[in-house]
């Protein structure tokens, strides 16, 4: 039978696509703002950084279909009872399944590459980076540990830009992003070693979710901060209703 | 030495001593944002036609307000400039 990365049968229901789709639903919004961003300033970072964003989201999007589409196949071939009628259509689902969790290592590596590239700045050698990551995407369809340790590798190294970060300017939603990616990594710690036990697997899913919700807090904050109009501009505004009114009297 | 401003602050600065002096004259505009009388000349025709700034005549000067969407593009500019600080881009 195909394997779900672990993950315990009561757990691949709703409670799993409801994780995985919050997280999408951060990760989206946060590209969506980013690249509103760049089209009022036209500044690189902010597209660059809305797409790291959507390939992560993305990411999310192939591995909920994959998981989707592959357990509810089983289930319908399990109805059947046929052995040759099951085993075709366990065949088709486990090509699915391949190409499915390679697209979803692939991307999710990618666009944490890549967020890593736009915040340090980069300039490094990005073709063999790249090359690394489809090569890891590859080979570890049947060793999750190397795609979980790689992810481990970069979100810590964000987690840690961040803390480093916050500890120059003491900007308060930067220690958010800390938290939110270091919480993200220790639950790749977990995933990296789920095969022993699967409460693990759903520990790390915990974790993971905490940490996208640690995100979402830091940019509804972002958001209610941005939004509140300084006292300059406040009393233009109030310049502006008189001037009005004058210019209408 | 301080960093060279970009196109976006230059104008950010230009609104925000508007919004600050709520009406201005061309020539103190000019001082307070420090630039040239021929950039400002440019920047100031561009915000015109963009209505983020209003040519208002007195009966002896001409004075400079800010618009509504003047105002908004301030708290745009300070949304990005906070996202820019948070994500350290």
């Amino acid at each position: 039978m195909v394997s779900f990365a672990f993950i315990p049968a009561w757990f691949n229901g709703y409670s799993f696509v409801i994780f995985e789709f919050i997280s999408m639903l951060v990760l989206f919004s946060i590209a969506f703002y980013s690249y509103r961003l760049y089209k009022f300033c036209k500044n690189k970072s902010y597209k660059d950084l809305a797409i790291a964003f959507s390939l992560i989201g993305i990411a999310f999007i192939a591995k909920l279909s994959t998981n989707i589409i592959v357990y509810y196949k089983i289930l319908e071939t399990q109805d059947f009872g046929l052995f040759t009628l099951t085993f075709q259509t366990m065949q088709a689902s486990t090509i699915f399944y391949i190409i499915g969790f390679f697209f979803y290592r692939f991307l999710m590596l990618l666009g944490f590459y890549m967020f890593y590239l736009v915040i340090t700045k980069s300039e490094e050698n990005t073709l063999f980076t790249i090359f690394f990551i489809v090569v890891t995407s590859l080979f570890s369809t049947n060793s999750y540990t190397i795609f979980y340790i790689t992810t481990l590798i970069f979100t810590a190294t964000i987690a840690r830009f961040y803390m480093k970060n916050y500890k120059e300017k003491k900007v308060q939603n930067t220690k958010f992003l800390a938290i939110s990616f270091g919480l993200i990594a220790f639950s790749q710690v977990l995933f990296a070693i789920s095969e022993y036990t699967e409460y693990l697997y759903i520990g790390g899913e915990l974790l993971q979710l905490a940490g996208y919700l640690v995100l979402l807090r830091m940019f509804m904050r972002l958001i209610k901060s941005g939004g509140s109009k300084n006292k300059k501009c406040q009393k233009s505004e109030q310049g502006l209703k008189s001037l009005t009114t004058s210019l209408m009297l | 030495m301080s960093k060279k401003r970009t196109r976006i602050e230059i104008i950010n600065d230009i609104l925000n001593v508007i919004a600050e002096k709520q009406k201005i004259k061309p020539t103190h505009l000019m001082y307070k944002s420090n630039l040239s009388h021929t950039l400002m000349k440019s920047y100031l025709e561009e915000l015109i036609v963009k209505e983020m700034v209003q040519k208002v005549n007195n009966k002896e000067y001409e004075y400079l307000v800010i618009t509504e969407k003047g105002i908004e593009f301030i708290g745009k500019f300070k949304k990005m400039k906070e996202f820019e600080e948070t994500f350290g881009l």
